[in-house]
């Protein structure tokens, strides 16, 4: 039986079972939308028992489940984006203790990842970080795959633009 | 900047590890969600019953508003009363109708009995009466629907009679000879064969759209006599003018 259908007609061990094989990435994936770890949680909690409830629209025939659950995730970033006004031009409040455990680096990309728009950041987190191909980005974010790498072309080159002093440094790193 | 060098960049910006607490959280939701309420067949068939009980209502309130708006409004309400002859002779009122005369059908309005169970049953009938004119043109042929329009039918209480042509009936009432009047309402008599042993009569007001204001209906006894089993006959006439 399908996990969905069996975790909601009620049964605990097909709905943990969904959880531990979708909810790091989709955890990954709301912390690098939102930049919260608290609202990351919270997303990924939502969704997951947004599938439980009898007005899910869920249809394993037509969608995978991870690609549905990815959808949900992106909905809800964005959602909570607007509702808190925090969005391309702002980055995500940080914690002192935050920061000084990230490096300048880590954070300069984090900067210019979440300083990206909404529509191309989302296509580089999922294509570069959660190592998705474009051919499932595209329904994730309904749109077809010319456009998803159209976007993503310009959410790289723009950030090659925004993180070009951190290259040198990252030869001497290296 | 080329690409693997952006992808180095990239790849310095890490996630913090999941909170240990989302998954117990999780499953503690998964325990408090509402339950999907099934219902069982008792109460599915109760959840039916009142389904069709209010669609009984709905189809039925249409003839109630036919008397409280005006343009729905019939040109005449006649009152009757429908009392039953035991074999002893003793009378019983059986039920109090309000109808009027549509092209020689009968059309009740409300009704009224003293034994509840005849009222509702009136009631579903009336519902159910409407239900199947929605339903006939699904039912039958057009050339079958014709003639069943143009069937006359007259209501005494719980019995509902077809009198054959409705045409037929009508120019019988309106050519013949008023020989009583009734509420003072001229009629002519018309009697009909119901069947072998039974005869209505009908005293039919022509100014009423030959509406019945009496109806009685006889059956020969065994020995040969006639027994009167069955009278309807009008109370009241209210001309909606």
């Amino acid at each position: 039986m399908d996990l969905v259908k069996a975790a909601q007609k009620g049964y605990e061990d097909a709905f943990v079972q969904l959880f531990d094989e979708h909810h790091l990435p989709l955890f990954r994936f709301a912390y690098r939308m939102t930049g919260s770890v608290a609202d990351a949680e919270d997303i990924v909690q939502e969704c997951f028992l947004a599938l439980l409830r009898p007005e899910c629209t869920y249809d394993p025939k037509r969608t995978p489940v991870r690609t549905y659950l990815f959808g949900m995730v992106r909905n809800q970033s964005l959602k909570r984006l607007r509702k808190s006004g925090f969005g391309v031009d702002q980055t995500p409040p940080r914690s002192p203790e935050t920061e000084f455990l990230r490096g300048e680096m880590e954070n300069a990309v984090a900067r210019a990842v979440m300083e990206l728009p909404d529509t191309q950041r989302e296509v580089l987190i999922l294509a570069h970080y959660e190592q998705m191909p474009l051919a499932e980005i595209a329904p994730v974010l309904g749109l077809e795959l010319g456009a998803a790498k159209s976007r993503l072309q310009r959410a790289r080159a723009s950030l090659k633009g925004t993180l070009a002093a951190y290259a040198p440094s990252l030869e001497r790193k290296q | 900047m080329n690409d693997i060098e952006l992808d180095q960049l990239l790849n310095t910006w890490g996630t913090p590890s999941v909170p240990a607490s989302m998954r117990a959280s999780v499953r503690a939701c998964f325990h408090a969600r509402p339950e999907r309420k099934k219902l069982r067949w008792p109460r599915r068939f109760l959840f039916a019953a009142v389904v069709l009980g209010l669609v009984a209502v709905t189809l039925a309130l249409p003839q109630t508003l036919s008397l409280i708006s005006p343009r729905a409004k019939p040109p005449y309400v006649v009152d009757s009363e429908v009392v039953r002859y035991a074999k002893d002779g003793t009378p019983s009122l059986e039920v109090s109708i309000g109808s009027y005369n549509n092209n020689g059908s009968e059309i009740v309005l409300y009704n009224n009995s003293p034994s509840l169970l005849t009222t509702m049953w009136l009631d579903v009938e009336a519902a159910g009466s409407i239900v199947s004119r929605l339903t006939l043109p699904f039912v039958f042929r057009p050339d079958q629907l014709e003639k069943l329009r143009a069937t006359a039918f007259v209501r005494t209480g719980l019995e509902n009679y077809a009198l054959g042509s409705a045409d037929a009936l009508l120019s019988t009432c309106v050519g013949g000879r008023a020989n009583e009047t009734i509420l003072d309402h001229p009629t002519v008599a018309v009697h009909s064969k119901l069947d072998e042993r039974r005869r209505m009569t009908l005293w039919m007001a022509p100014d009423l759209g030959c509406f019945a204001l009496r109806i009685t209906i006889v059956e020969r006894q065994p020995d040969g006599t006639l027994r009167l089993i069955l009278r309807k006959q009008a109370t009241k006439v209210t001309l909606n003018r």
